[in-house]
């Protein structure tokens, strides 16, 4: 196995055997059995209301992994100088911090895969049939997964954990956003015909012009965009998905995933481990 | 062709190579910076065993570091067998040990080996040989399936020796190895430093224990604040740091125990003799007075310098030295 290989698998055990990964199973477990029972609830919207929370379940204890293990990787294993004896062997700086990120993304397709199958074995006795649907919104959480995890383990080198963790959720929660902000920073948009509420309208206004205007620009060219990887209506509402889609999603995510993680280990190359 | 670039003719046969390197770490807020290290020049030769000494904050740790590629320095050349330390490749020769090891503590001590010798671009079915046989040597084989965060310190250390050997490195680089350790476990690890030695590895290692220094080291080599104070065989060491001469003397019919002590009292009496410690220009004058006085001179002698006592004098010079300019 090559070194790059050898990191991830390292860094996957590693995640798997804490207590995150209990916490997220047993969680996980709770979420299903309640999406079980508040479906009877909801006549008619059974299958629709179980994709929902099981699509949702997914993305929330995702961002718990990656939060609690993707945002303090490095910096843990600087601050613990478990990283010295690895970095002391005939190793490149990048391999170590690509295979880090390669553990944690192993980590969340697992997760991701395993919610999923269990999804549709509740699904089945419901009469949903898990389609490409429900594929796809998997796959698009895994995809979003991906992109905040390599942001994750950017922070995670430039700050502290704390920090880190601070700096990873506001760009999960500007990555939703980023849709809107470029939206609202359009010059042809029209503040007064859209459906925004009186006070969002004022707040979309003070967007069009001035400094928060190329505020706003230049954070949503730097947030991922989450829109793009959000195929979570198609299964809920069980509508075809072209596969287009799925694949400018994918290799949108790739592509800002391998930028973030290149960013890190430009920053990790350049650090002195004392 | 990196040896282009060295200020100083060095001998081929050397293995590792210090030229005037320089560290500065910035400091809190940027508005300062901390000089690690200020011109550090050595130089090892195959197979030495060299022992790097000096204070906490002295700089030790920062070169060792510089070695190994893992600190970048500020100037200066650092050369491994001919190639600078951030070619990843030239690490397969080294073997490391960090100062206090902390490693995966989930991992086992098998795996923890394993992952290092993967890591090493060893074979698995060599990484299994060897690890159990420095598990083996290092008297922890009966825990290698236990893991690691029940492991106590002194166990850590002795693990800490096995990864850094795992893939028989050329060269050893081991930082404060004889730290957290018991008698026993230091007695051990002091023999694997002393089997290296003479299998032909290469050893530089760091230590506050002078005492072992002194007795696995060829060489010393003493750093105190970023400068390299000393780089001198154990014996020079000794022989310089000192003009002192011990002159032991005995009672006699015409004058008592008691009257020598109260003669010179800077002395010590031992064994129904007193004994003086005084400088060579001082000696012919205490043994003029000595036999003036009719007391036996038995025996003159150069006292037996510690490393410790050696160490302690250069430190204190070279206090002394900094604080004259």
């Amino acid at each position: 196995m090559s070194i790059v290989g050898t990191l991830a698998m390292h860094s996957f055990r590693e995640i798997l055997g804490t207590r995150v990964m209990y916490s997220v199973i047993a969680f996980a477990a709770v979420v299903m059995i309640f999406a079980i029972l508040a479906s009877q609830w909801t006549i008619g919207e059974e299958v629709r209301f179980v994709s929902d929370v099981g699509i949702g379940a997914m993305l929330a204890l995702g961002i718990v992994i990656v939060i609690t293990r993707g945002a303090v990787t490095l910096s843990r294993e600087i601050e613990r100088k478990t990283v010295l004896v690895v970095l002391a062997r005939p190793i490149k700086r990048w391999q170590f911090v690509v295979g880090n990120f390669l553990g944690l993304a192993l980590i969340l397709l697992l997760l991701v895969a395993s919610l999923f199958i269990v999804l549709s074995l509740i699904l089945l006795p419901l009469g949903g049939i898990p389609g490409v649907s429900l594929l796809a919104a998997a796959w698009g959480v895994y995809l979003e997964l991906l992109m905040v995890s390599a942001v994750a383990i950017l922070t995670s080198n430039l700050s502290s954990p704390i920090l880190a963790i601070i700096l990873t959720l506001l760009v999960f929660m500007g990555g939703h956003m980023a849709s809107t902000l470029f939206e609202w920073t359009s010059v042809g948009f029209d503040v007064h015909d859209s459906h925004l509420t009186p006070s969002m309208m004022r707040i979309a206004e003070m967007y069009q012009t001035g400094p928060a205007h190329w505020f706003l620009r230049i954070g949503y060219y730097l947030l991922p965009n989450m829109g793009h990887v959000n195929f979570k209506m198609y299964a809920a509402n069980n509508l075809p998905i072209h596969t287009m889609r799925v694949l400018i999603g994918s290799v949108y995510s790739v592509v800002y995933s391998a930028i973030a993680v290149w960013l890190a280990v430009a920053v990790f190359s350049r650090r002195d481990m004392r | 062709m990196y040896r282009s670039v060295l200020s100083l003719d060095i001998e081929e046969t050397m293995m590792v190579i210090f030229d005037k390197v320089e560290k500065t770490y910035p400091t809190a807020l940027e508005r300062g910076s901390v000089r690690a290290l200020r011109g550090v020049s050595f130089s090892m030769e195959r197979g030495e065993v060299v022992a790097y000494v000096g204070r906490n904050g002295a700089g030790k740790t920062t070169s060792l570091n510089i070695l190994l590629g893992l600190i970048r320095p500020t100037a200066g050349t650092i050369l491994i067998n001919d190639t600078p330390p951030v070619e990843s490749h030239v690490r397969n020769h080294v073997g490391y040990l960090p100062e206090r090891p902390y490693f995966y503590e989930q991992l086992t001590a098998l795996q923890f080996l394993r992952l290092m010798g993967k890591l090493s671009h060893m074979k698995s079915a060599d990484i299994t040989t060897r690890a159990e046989s420095l598990l083996e040597r290092l008297d922890i084989a009966s825990v290698s399936h236990r893991r690691l965060r029940s492991f106590s310190r002194g166990m850590l250390q002795r693990l800490g020796i096995a990864q850094a050997m795992i893939h028989d490195p050329e060269l050893l680089v081991l930082d404060e190895p004889l730290g957290g350790l018991d008698p026993m476990g230091r007695k051990l690890v002091r023999d694997v430093i002393m089997d290296a030695r003479k299998s032909g590895k290469t050893v530089l290692y760091s230590s506050h224990i002078l005492s072992d220094a002194e007795l696995i080291a060829d060489r010393v080599v003493v750093i105190n604040r970023g400068v390299i104070l000393k780089d001198a065989h154990l014996d020079e060491l000794r022989e310089t740091s000192r003009g002192l001469v011990e002159v032991t003397l005995g009672p006699s019919a015409t004058i008592g125990l008691e009257e020598l002590s109260a003669r010179w009292n800077q002395g010590k009496r031992s064994g129904g003799a007193f004994t003086l410690t005084v400088s060579d220009h001082e000696l012919q004058q205490i043994i003029s007075t000595a036999l003036s006085i009719g007391a036996e001179v038995r025996e003159i002698c150069t006292p037996r310098v510690s490393l410790e006592d050696a160490l302690v004098e250069l430190m204190d010079e070279s206090a002394h030295e900094g604080g004259v300019s």
